[in-house]
């Protein structure tokens, strides 16, 4: 890395091709006339990025205003002795609240996606009947689009979650269980191939000392399988981050999807600006997501080669 | 143990095979790996399986350990069959075999699942200190040298006490100085506990080092057991001695001569540069050495 050529490829190389993007966005956008208007260049995305942070500020001291003149009334009321009932801020969720909404909502789904496909994968890899059981399954469920599954999971959930105070919004749960549905998959397959590749000659010594089986589990499968059960989750975060933003516009989960569908639907001069920075956004939290999991992966990995 | 057991009736060997045959699917068809071996391991005895590499010393190996069932014949334990594998046999690795993500007293302790949590951990540490690592126990594989690594293995296979140990070239991965001190200690160990025991090696002084008999396995396919070649020289023995000692070398040179003799026979030997069978064995994975992670 010292090597200044190096460090030209490495850095200088990916900031030209940047540069040239936005050069050619710049050029391409002021030629494209829509039916809203030019398409937006990266100045007129950048404004829209501040704006959005702007009714973010602009909503949350509005809140803020809004709890202290509650405050105050709820003060007068108890000491004139009437009665009080909490009212709660009826604001619009901010751009800041979507994300936050849309990582909730793709963690709560990974988070199920693991917790069944991690144990399934491992009995897929110990036992070769269980495997050859569910293997037709997996392959039949595996292409299937998140906009096929999402109407069922919707129909399932109201028809489910009928009680008065759900614990989580319709929509919300929704969302996390396509994800669930769509991101479990790498994890199950990953994992059981990981546990079919431990080393034979581990196996052999768990069968001279005769190791319990949870025992063999804990101490030679699960360790073995470990780099590969992590770069199954890594792509199971991946599609679930991808299939969030088409299950939020459907579901109408107040996150990044609901954001872009909502833009859409508007249709003002900044629809287009707007929706762009979600792109931007998406982009950049998929990647971040990715390189955590990653930097997981590769923990555990170099546990298991040089221990 | 050179001479015949005391007692008017022998008594039934501590590990046989009879008539064992084992054939692996290949994609040219079915390979015989071992045809008609037939073996006895008397209680208390150190047999040496001498053989050439790919000729299905590790799948003996793996027979009389009960991880693999013969196709034919049949393992006897004490004259009864022998069944699966178990802690009765231990079986030290070619590649160790050790768990990587666990300390050296870990990889030992997982011998010793049946004992109460205080006394395998105290266990474990005593045999680590038989084989000299009472030092080394926190580490991890990865971090201990290939002859310590050895050692762990070979702690892992006396913790549950077996009366039969099966080593599968345990020094093969060893540099000559590291080997010829490991030699010394399996011999003090032997010497100790007195334990029936296979060492498989494709090295003749190793063998005849160790060894109270010599068993030559013929090249594969097809390999079988040759005839058995007593050791009966005193112990213990010492290396340098030994190269001295003519009847050391009278043994040296009727076993070299009986390999050779089979080395000539085997397929393709006659044009020179002897055509490799695939071995049956796994090679030691470099990759896990910590040295490579430079």
């Amino acid at each position: 890395m010292r090597d200044p050529r190096t460090l030209l490829r490495t850095f200088g190389a990916p900031a030209l091709a940047f540069a040239l993007f936005l050069g050619l966005w710049s050029q391409a956008a002021a030629r494209i006339e829509t039916s809203i208007g030019a398409l937006p260049g990266p100045l007129h995305v950048f404004g829209a990025a501040r704006s959005l942070l702007a009714e973010h500020r602009e909503e949350r001291t509005k809140a803020a205003e809004f709890a202290r003149r509650m405050e105050e009334r709820r003060a007068e009321a108890l000491a004139a002795g009437e009665p009080w009932r909490d009212r709660r801020y009826a604001g619009r969720p901010t751009y800041p609240d979507q994300i936050a909404t849309s990582l909730k909502t793709v963690f709560t789904g990974f988070a199920i996606a693991s917790l069944v496909g991690v144990p399934l994968g491992l009995l897929c890899g110990t036992s070769a009947t269980v495997y050859a059981a569910l293997n037709p399954l997996i392959q039949l469920f595996r292409p299937v689009s998140p906009l096929a599954w999402l109407p069922i999971v919707m129909i399932l959930v109201s028809a489910l979650a009928s009680s008065q105070d759900p614990w989580f919004e319709k929509s919300f749960l929704s969302s996390a269980i396509t994800v669930a549905l769509c991101s479990l998959w790498p994890t199950l397959v990953n994992t059981a191939l990981g546990v079919a590749s431990v080393d034979r000659d581990h196996l052999n010594v768990a069968r001279v000392l005769r190791l319990s089986w949870p025992v063999r589990i804990r101490k030679i499968v699960v360790p073995s399988a470990l780099p590969w059960i992590f770069s199954g989750l890594r792509l199971s975060l991946g599609v679930g981050w991808m299939v969030l933003i088409a299950a939020e516009m459907l579901a109408q989960n107040p996150g990044l999807g609901k954001f872009v569908w909502d833009m859409f639907q508007n249709g003002s001069s900044d629809t287009l600006a707007r929706i762009m920075v979600a792109v931007f956004t998406i982009g950049a939290i998929g990647f971040a997501l990715d390189r955590l999991m990653t930097a997981l992966q590769r923990a555990v990995s170099h546990g298991v080669r040089t221990a | 143990m050179a001479s015949a057991p005391p007692e008017g009736s022998a008594p039934a060997p501590a590990l046989a095979l009879r008539g064992v045959a084992k054939r692996f699917a290949t994609r040219g068809g079915t390979l015989e790996v071992l045809a008609d071996v037939d073996f006895a391991l008397q209680p208390g005895e150190l047999v040496a399986i001498v053989g050439f590499s790919g000729s299905g010393k590790t799948t003996l190996l793996s027979i009389l350990a009960g991880l693999l069932q013969p196709d034919a014949g049949a393992v006897e334990m004490d004259g009864a069959p022998a069944g699966g594998p178990g802690p009765e046999r231990g079986v030290v690795f070619q590649s160790y075999a050790l768990l990587p993500w666990l300390s050296a007293l870990g990889n030992v302790e997982l011998a010793l699942g049946a004992l109460p949590r205080a006394e395998r951990r105290a266990r474990a540490c005593e045999i680590l200190a038989q084989v000299g690592l009472a030092a080394a126990r926190d580490k991890r594989p990865g971090e201990l040298s290939g002859g310590m690594r050895q050692r762990v293995a070979v702690a892992r296979a006396l913790a549950p006490a077996p009366r039969i140990l099966l080593l599968d070239e345990p020094l093969g991965a060893l540099d000559a100085l590291t080997r010829a001190g490991l030699q010394r200690e399996i011999a003090r160990v032997w010497e100790r506990d007195r334990k029936s025991v296979v060492l498989i090696t494709n090295d003749v002084d190793e063998a005849i080092l160790l060894a109270d008999r010599i068993v030559p396995l013929t090249p594969g396919p097809g390999a079988t057991l040759g005839p058995s070649f007593r050791v009966g020289l005193p112990r213990p023995r010492d290396r340098a001695a030994l190269n001295h000692d003519p009847a050391f070398r009278k043994l040296r040179n009727e076993l070299t001569a009986y390999l050779l003799a089979l080395a000539a026979r085997r397929p393709g030997a006659a044009g020179g540069a002897p055509r490799t069978p695939l071995p049956d064995v796994q090679p030691i994975d470099l990759a896990r050495l910590p040295r490579r992670r430079a």
